[in-house]
């Protein structure tokens, strides 16, 4: 199977090389060491071996033979909405603040959490993260980067006035204080586990305060951060430019001169224009296309694992579904091999649970559900319907994919008497259609988180924000708990295992399968790494 | 004159309310909740409720089209719930596109479908009348997308003559701007090209017909004085009557075009709104299209008038 094991890595070794890349080494993709080494933290000590959290040289730095200059241009699906981490986004945009962007910590490749604009961290107890600053960074508007700018950005944040999008996920935080200009203090209501992996996203990028202030409400047309890139200009629905920002903290990063990004909503043009070297890097690439972009001479495909989950999602709470013999009888009915194969051109792997390969928690010797017709009858028969039963999937309208899933499940699950009534209708409306409760069945995914908390939480947690299902299980629920209130990987591993266990017994949700993350770009582009998070990050990419 | 004008101007009034107020309860009896696709699957009910609070959206129904009828009547049309960008400010920057796409669309259907019209007339059931008709036909009937994505094929990709898609504004690259739209304009272009052709052949026949051509001819006019300066003025009436319609149905097309050429115009910012169910962007484009659409019928009416003086306006 393609892309289980090793991330697909574009090396700074030469064109038409990219597969020799040291995908093993877990160099973190940080940044050359400044400060000393730094004390160890708890999740860190869970996450790898060595006891310290600090930075560490960058293998492109180190190979030394990148080059300077250039403009990178990007393809996007759709155009991005703002770029204002703290504020509304769509997820398209993320990968825009890759580019201006800093947080105090950061995923590297492997999703461990690794230092950023944080040199080094500690956490006392459960409740209480200390961070320790690098010294010397601006903001491009030249506001120094310190402590009471890491304060001004969370305060922002969780003030109920700004309605920022990221506040629920950091409600949770009781204070932040200035211990010195290079220290931040962090407290938190309760013990949270995923607290890193949440900052290391858009709730702990740093936006300058004062930007933020001077720009107000159009702050998102007029970002400024500590990124590698600065903003250049916007023309919606054309182009987002950025250019190199030479004060960046990272010395002798990044490479290029400019990126620019073109949302390019239909993904064949796209591929035309990678095609004919207009564009250098295509964000997306449609399974049917793999092949395409395989044996286009200039191009190469990179995949690495992704973080997201695809299946049905399942009424537990009405329905004939609601019935736990039903729900396993459809899980048993679904042939994962084929949907692999016919959906997704066999890219990608097959799901057995809400924890994908590239998370720490993932446990390889769980077997996904294989297709057991007679089991699945027998089942029926449990649940009291022998003769079979008919329920109604839901799923996106004007999506080929979606329709090609549905129609095979359907097929799959009619040879086992479960009739499906397909009904499809526009994104939009699918998601209202989730939050309502209004479907036996739905075709939707999820996009993924860095810690498998995320993963599981907000769908199956009695009252998770997205418990479409109305799942409920004590034995989740306490799961839960117990996972966020320790910091020891081990045993959060051990737990999560529990849960997904249950998860699936119960079929509370049918997973299918794991999508990659996946780009393709020109030869010429060197130095870029996929992370599983599925962002593209251009600071040590460069162009031969 | 005027008060021709400024009667059918004002007529449009109701017109452009009754529109708005369908568009408008279109989009809100559609399910889908602009707060919760912006914020995306993942975001949580809290998050979702505060923007709705925050954008309006929570008030009736009623109130808020009371609201939008309000600011419009007093020139303001409010800002997309998206990106907070001034909805006028977001047509009237996307406007050039859309504009230079159908003009350039509008010359290339004419181009093409007055000649071959006329030509296909004057050679009345040779093979050059055949050939003229069935590409007509063939422009008519093949949809504008599919169109759009066999020029890419053979323009882009195997002759690598233009890039496959994108937008230069043409005073930083005339030349780059050209070769961006040919293709989109092409694409957008022929079917009216086919309808135009087609028109023309009819009208020109049957102008052809008439007594007046006759004398014409008895006067000892050439062939081509009785054609170009008789025939074709008299044929040309249908011909901008449907033309003026069509210009209507070119802005509709643009919103297919724009989104496969990755122009950034009103027809792909009106498809992109609809689906993020950025109502006031929505509505906006909408009353801006019917405007357009009024406007270019009254411009029709009006040459209608000066190519055939019987008409007036008493």
């Amino acid at each position: 199977m393609i892309g289980i094991g090793g991330l697909g890595v574009l090396s700074a070794c030469g064109p038409g090389s990219p597969a020799t890349a040291p995908t093993s080494a877990p160099a973190p993709a940080s940044t050359p060491a400044q400060g000393a080494p730094a004390q160890a933290t708890a999740p860190a000590k869970a996450a790898a071996a060595p006891s310290t959290v600090t930075a560490a040289p960058t293998p492109a730095a180190a190979a030394g033979s990148a080059k300077r200059g250039g403009t990178l241009k990007v393809t996007l699906d759709s155009d991005i909405i703002g770029i204002d981490p703290h504020g509304a986004s769509a997820g398209v945009d993320r990968n825009v603040y890759t580019a201006i962007y800093n947080g105090l910590v950061a995923p590297d490749k492997n999703l461990k959490i690794v230092p950023d604009l944080a040199e080094s961290w500690t956490t006392p107890d459960p409740r209480t993260y200390i961070f320790k600053l690098r010294s010397g960074v601006k903001f491009h508007d030249g506001t120094a980067f310190d402590a009471d700018a890491v304060k001004k950005n969370f305060d922002w944040i969780l003030d109920p006035a700004n309605a920022s999008a990221r506040r629920p996920e950091i409600v949770d935080v009781e204070q932040v204080s200035v211990v010195d200009p290079l220290t931040v203090r962090i407290t938190l209501k309760n013990a949270f586990a995923p607290f890193l992996s949440i900052i290391s996203d858009r709730a702990g990028y740093m936006v300058s305060p004062t930007a933020r202030a001077k720009f107000g409400k159009d702050y998102p047309r007029n970002p400024v951060g500590t990124g590698p890139f600065q903003f250049v200009e916007w023309i919606k629905d054309d182009h987002v430019t950025f250019k190199r920002f030479d004060g960046y903290f990272e010395p002798s990063l990044p490479y290029l001169d400019e990126i620019t990004y073109r949302p390019i909503p239909d993904l064949s043009v796209a591929l035309t224009e990678l095609k004919t070297a207009n564009v250098d890097f295509l964000f997306r690439i449609d399974p049917k296309d793999v092949p395409d972009v395989k044996s286009t001479p200039n191009a190469v495909y990179l995949e690495g694992p992704g973080v997201g989950y695809q299946g049905l999602w399942i009424n537990t709470a009405k329905g004939p579904l609601a019935d736990r013999a039903l729900r396993q009888a459809v899980n048993l009915a679904v042939d994962r091999e084929a949907l692999l194969a016919a959906a997704y051109f066999g890219i990608g792997q097959i799901a057995q649970g809400p924890i994908p390969p590239s998370s720490w928690a993932y446990d390889q010797s769980i077997p996904h559900v294989q297709r057991d017709v007679a089991a699945a009858r027998q089942k029926l028969a449990e649940g009291g319907q022998p003769n079979g039963f008919k329920l109604v999937l839901k799923a996106q309208s004007n999506s080929p994919l979606q329709d090609k899933i549905t129609q095979l499940i359907q097929a799959q699950l009619a040879e086992a008497n479960i009739q499906v009534e397909i009904q499809t209708v526009e994104f939009g409306a699918l998601l209202k259609v989730g939050e309502q409760g209004d479907f036996d069945a739905m075709s939707l995914g999820w996009s993924g988180r860095i810690d498998p908390d995320g993963n599981i939480e907000p769908i199956f947690h009695t009252n998770g924000n997205f418990n479409y299902g109305k799942y409920s299980s004590s034995a989740i629920d306490e799961g839960i708990a117990g996972e966020r209130q320790t910091t020891d990987q081990a045993q959060r591993k051990q737990i999560f295992q529990q849960i997904q266990k249950t998860i699936n017994d119960d079929a509370a949700y049918i997973f299918t399968y794991f999508p990659p993350t996946s780009f393709a770009a020109l030869k010429t582009v060197q130095g870029f790494e996929v992370t599983p998070d599925g962002l593209m990050r251009f600071k040590s990419t460069w162009k031969s | 004159m005027l008060r021709f004008i400024g009667g059918r101007l004002l007529g449009t009034v109701p017109v452009l309310l009754i529109l708005s107020l369908g568009v408008f309860l279109m989009l809100h009896l559609t399910p889908g909740d602009p707060v919760q696709i912006m914020l995306g699957q993942d975001a949580d009910p809290q998050s979702i409720a505060a923007l709705r609070s925050e954008l309006g959206l929570d008030q009736p129904l009623p109130v808020q089209y009371a609201r939008w009828v309000g600011n419009v009547v007093r020139g303001d049309l409010g800002r997309s719930i998206r990106t907070h960008q001034p909805v006028m400010e977001a047509i009237v920057t996307r406007l050039p596109v859309t504009i230079e796409l159908s003009l350039v669309s509008l010359i290339i259907s004419l181009a093409i479908g007055l000649p071959s019209g006329v030509v296909a007339a004057s050679r009345r059931n040779t093979s050059v009348d055949v050939a003229s008709t069935g590409l007509a036909l063939a422009g008519v009937s093949l949809p504008s997308f599919f169109l759009g994505i066999l020029l890419i094929l053979v323009f882009a990709l195997w002759l690598r003559w233009v890039p496959p898609s994108g937008y230069t504004p043409f005073v930083h690259d005339p030349a780059m701007n050209l070769k961006q739209m040919f293709m989109p304009a092409v694409a957008l272009g022929a079917a009216l090209a086919g309808i135009v052709a087609r028109l023309m052949r009819s009208s020109l026949l049957e102008v052809l017909d008439t007594d007046y051509m006759r004398t014409a001819r008895a006067k000892g006019l050439s062939q081509q004085a009785v054609l170009l300066g008789h025939g074709l003025k008299n044929a040309l009436l249908p011909v901008v009557t449907v033309v003026g319609l069509q210009v209507g149905a070119l802005l509709g097309g643009a919103i297919l075009i724009e989104t496969i050429f990755a122009l950034p115009g009103i027809g792909r910012l009106a498809v992109d709104s609809i689906f993020a169910r950025d109502f006031p962007i929505v509505q906006g484009v909408v009353l801006f299209l019917a405007l357009v659409r009024v406007l270019s019928n009254l411009i029709a009416d009006l040459l209608y008038g000066q190519l055939d003086p019987r008409i007036t306006r008493a």
